[in-house]
């Protein structure tokens, strides 16, 4: 009788293996939705139509035409590290830094490594410290500035994946507890990832940020021309804010310091 | 002169346009204000609304000339609607001939280079009261104050490019006169420009010199001189009108029968005078000459100071100090020995800010040899030493090392490599705004965090209906009543079988009790019984038990004695009919134990 039982464990091992490698092409499945994804032909034609126009373009207008045409397929809602890229590239040749800036933020969500994109943003802004505000957040979440926006999501969904995984295999194997362990640090991973991935969230689409696109601008303690200064300088073009409220044609900003003022719409962009 | 235009009923109307006003009058724009009013009054029950919509221009208009004059019609536009005013016709008398007072603008140098300091000098003289009144000061006898017009005492329309020295409330606060004598200049009112508490014409007394000039008729006399000086620097290139200044006023100038003053209305004219901004000398300006006037410290600062070849580094610029900067251009870093061929060199950003101006390079290093950013040489002109000024920013090392792949002389790590998409490193064409040229990498890599947060939510209950089950399996795994039942099929067989095989090797006694075990195994292995000990009887009853139909307990029972009464004598045709039927029988039984179950 202990031979068969010893028989059926066996049988139960092989048939736990198989279950277990369903599960996991499951979770896949199930945690990475669109990670495939592929540029579709009119897309490729507005690229390098607006490519063509930035090569051949020799004045500040032409290059806003450029922009404009790189600003249609963003407006399309293809929101690309490229296009962005190529987009801030445009409004600064254009001679509109506060507009470059703008669009090398944005870039900066899909291409945070990249070099070229950093220094480009390093000119925009006119000085050496151009990396994206830290907030307490993004302290302890070192990576949060390295990985980009979807890189976030697919991380954690790899940890989740991972700690499915280490989980499938407790539940069918508990008496391991190297597997335990795994499943343990895979969770505090995985808490860590979606915390960072909903950060992101939170600042990027939550969030309204802008950016002061006209040289000395005002900055009021109300939403009329005749509300005194807000602050004792004027804002210059390429100041970088956070939308806290808008009323008519104003936009209640706070900068980078804390400090909060309002502003004509049409002194900034907002994204 | 005020000139007045009104524009009623309209709303936000365009200011006017007064054309052909230049040509025989000077125009000073004094500002405008609204002339909006709404009023709602409710009478027993009944209301009446009061709307005024309008705007009003002010303007100083000062003949050039005299004789009949005409004020030519003002025009603006409302709404598309060009509105016409109507002409209007003056008669400008000449000023008599007078030598009662005096006026003149000096300016000293008359021809400065920029931010090079001249001083503006109105001079008034007014001729001594007669009399006994001789050594009173003659503008202390006025019941009014004469005004004094000095267009260069109104900083808001100072024209662009001419910095005053310090502005106006501390060049004429100092000159107020607290008792209500001296000038009333520009029609400063004190609510307008100090705030005090009184509301009537500020007066200005300059401290007065006497002097001896000729009079009317050749003769010396003694006159009052009073000075209003004015200190401007220049930030550009350009000529710049001061005057005309007017006075208006009436002056003591004889006595009556009784020595009591008799005053008569003058009007003084200060003409105009222009002051000559130069543009730097163009014999010995260096080639480094960068456009900024005045005296400057120059810095640079270059970061990274090591990199690979073909990477960006960025050199910043900055002259501080004090002068013109907003036209100085980048030096041209190309024409720098040491800099040509040896770093790729990109246009410079410049910006002027807090007294600063920076200019921004982009470099790419090209020349993995190079070990030192060479100095730069920035030239200025000083207007002190009236020469022109070269700094030079020190020397910096650097270290370039070969970069591993180069194409070409710009070489740039796509930022999709740098993204992890591609190894490769592409060369993009202009330089640091260079553009990621594939189109493949214009893909959509916007987040949408629904299908993220089904997927988290998919697996997590998932997990938990596996963890739910393996709860179930693994307290059924526990039941060893149930896993025993659930061999015993399998084990039945294998014993059969064995029995089965036995028999037909001959290997008699080890058949019988193999397939005598597979029945009484199966018997007892379902009712988690000992099978040992088990007789044909107490199977037979241990089936009824469990509901299994009678024929297949009879066919069971019938195998069970078989195999006992052949293990003690037994035929061929005994152990061929055993043979036969074990295997039916063992299956049937099979059969109605799963469905008794």
């Amino acid at each position: 009788m202990m031979k068969n039982v010893l028989n059926l464990k066996s049988q139960i091992s092989n048939l736990k293996l198989k279950f277990a490698i369903c599960i996991l092409q499951f979770a896949i499945l199930f945690l990475l939705p669109g990670c495939v994804r592929r540029t579709d032909l009119e897309t490729v034609h507005q690229f390098e139509a607006a490519q063509k126009t930035f090569d051949e373009a020799t004045t500040p207008e032409d290059f806003v035409k450029a922009a404009a045409q790189y600003q249609e397929i963003a407006d399309a809602g293809i929101q690309s590290g490229a296009v962005y890229y190529n987009l801030g590239n445009a409004w600064m040749r254009a001679k509109q830094p506060g507009r470059a800036v703008a669009a090398y933020r944005l870039a900066q969500r899909y291409l945070p490594r990249d070099r070229a994109l950093e220094e480009n943003l390093r000119n925009a802004l006119r000085r050496q410290d151009v990396a994206p505000r830290e907030s307490l957040w993004e302290t302890i979440f070192f990576w949060q500035n390295w990985l980009s926006y979807p890189e976030k999501f697919y991380a954690a969904a790899v940890a989740v994946g991972l700690t499915f995984l280490c989980g499938v295999v407790v539940l069918l194997l508990p008496r391991r507890r190297v597997w335990k362990r795994l499943a343990w640090v895979g969770l505090a991973l995985s808490a860590l990832l979606i915390a960072s991935a909903a950060y992101d969230w939170y600042r990027f689409d939550d969030l309204t940020h802008g950016v002061v696109v006209q040289a000395e601008v005002t900055a009021r303690k109300g939403n009329a021309e005749n509300y005194a200064p807000a602050f004792n300088e004027k804002l210059d073009e390429g100041t970088e804010f956070r939308l806290l409220d808008r009323r008519g044609d104003w936009l209640l900003i706070r900068l980078g310091g804390g400090q909060e003022g309002w502003i004509p719409e049409k002194t900034a962009v907002l994204y | 002169m005020l000139y007045r235009v009104t524009l009623n009923h309209v709303e936000h109307p365009s200011p006017p346009k007064l054309e052909g006003f230049d040509r025989d009058f000077t125009v000073t724009s004094l500002g405008e204000q609204s002339l909006d009013f709404q009023n709602v009054m409710i009478i027993n029950g009944r209301r009446t609304e009061t709307i005024r919509r309008g705007r009003q221009y002010n303007y100083q208009l000062t003949p050039k000339r005299t004789g009949e004059l005409t004020i030519p019609a003002p025009t603006a536009e409302v709404d598309g609607v060009t509105l016409r005013g109507r002409a209007v016709r003056i008669s400008v008398e000449p000023a008599s001939r007078q030598d009662v007072v005096r006026m003149e603008i000096t300016v000293a140098p008359q021809a400065v280079y920029p931010l090079q300091p001249f001083q503006v000098t109105l001079s008034i003289a007014v001729k001594a009261l007669p009399g006994p009144e001789a050594d009173k000061n003659p503008l202390g006898v006025q019941s009014a104050p004469p005004q004094l017009i000095i267009p260069w005492a109104n900083d808001r329309r100072l024209p662009e490019g001419l910095e005053p020295e310090t502005d106006l409330d501390r060049w004429l606060g100092r000159l107020v006169d607290r008792r209500g004598t001296g000038f009333a200049v520009n029609n400063f009112r004190q609510r307008d420009v100090f705030s005090f508490f009184e509301d009537r014409p500020l007066t200005f007394m300059p401290r007065p010199e006497k002097i001896e000039l000729s009079d009317k008729d050749g003769k010396q006399a003694v006159y009052w001189r009073y000075q209003f000086k004015r200190t401007f620097t220049a930030t550009k290139v350009d000529v710049y009108t001061f005057g005309p200044a007017t006075l208006k006023g009436v002056f003591g100038v004889a006595g009556d029968a009784e020595d009591r003053l008799v005053g008569k209305e003058i009007y003084a004219v200060a003409k105009a005078l222009h002051v000559a901004i130069k543009d730097v000398p163009t014999e010995g300006r260096p080639e480094s000459y960068c456009g900024a006037i005045g005296r400057f410290d120059l810095s640079a600062e270059l970061t990274p100071r090591k990199a690979k070849t073909g990477d960006p580094m960025t050199l910043t610029l900055t002259l501080s100090g004090q002068g013109t900067l907003e036209d100085a251009v980048a030096p041209d870093l190309a024409k720098i020995p040491g800099i040509a061929g040896k770093f790729k060199v990109y246009d410079a950003t410049e910006q002027t800010r807090d007294g600063r101006r920076q200019f921004t390079y982009s470099l790419r290093p090209l020349d993995a040899d190079v070990t030192e950013f060479p100095a730069i040489p920035v030239a200025y002109f000083d207007v002190q030493q009236d020469r022109f000024v070269t700094q030079r920013t020190p020397p910096m090392p650097i270290e370039i090392s070969r970069a591993a792949v180069l194409a070409g002389r710009d070489i740039v790590a796509a930022p999709g490599a740098a993204a992890g998409r591609s190894q490769e490193v592409e060369m993009q064409k202009g330089g640091i705004y260079a553009n990621i040229l594939d189109p493949n990498l214009a893909v959509d890599q916007g987040v949408d965090p629904q299908p993220w947060l089904i997927g988290l939510g998919g697996v997590t209950g998932f997990y938990a209906l596996l963890a739910f089950g393996a709860v179930a399996w693994r307290r059924r795994s526990g039941d060893t009543v149930r896993l025993r039942r659930r061999s015993a099929p399998a084990a039945a067989h294998k014993r059969l079988h064995a029995g089965l095989d036995a028999l037909q090797a001959g290997q008699k006694r080890e058949g019988i009790e193999q397939i005598e075990a597979a029945v009484k195994n199966l018997v007892a292995d379902w009712i988690d019984a000992p099978a040992a000990g088990m007789t044909a009887a107490e199977a037979a009853r241990h089936l009824e038990t469990l509901g299994v139909n009678g024929e297949v307990i009879a066919a069971a029972r019938r195998l069970l004695d078989n195999c006992e009464s052949v293990r003690y004598g037994a035929t061929a045709a005994d152990l061929a009919a055993l043979h036969r039927d074990a295997r039916p029988t063992v299956q049937s039984l099979l059969k109605a134990l799963r469905r008794a179950k």
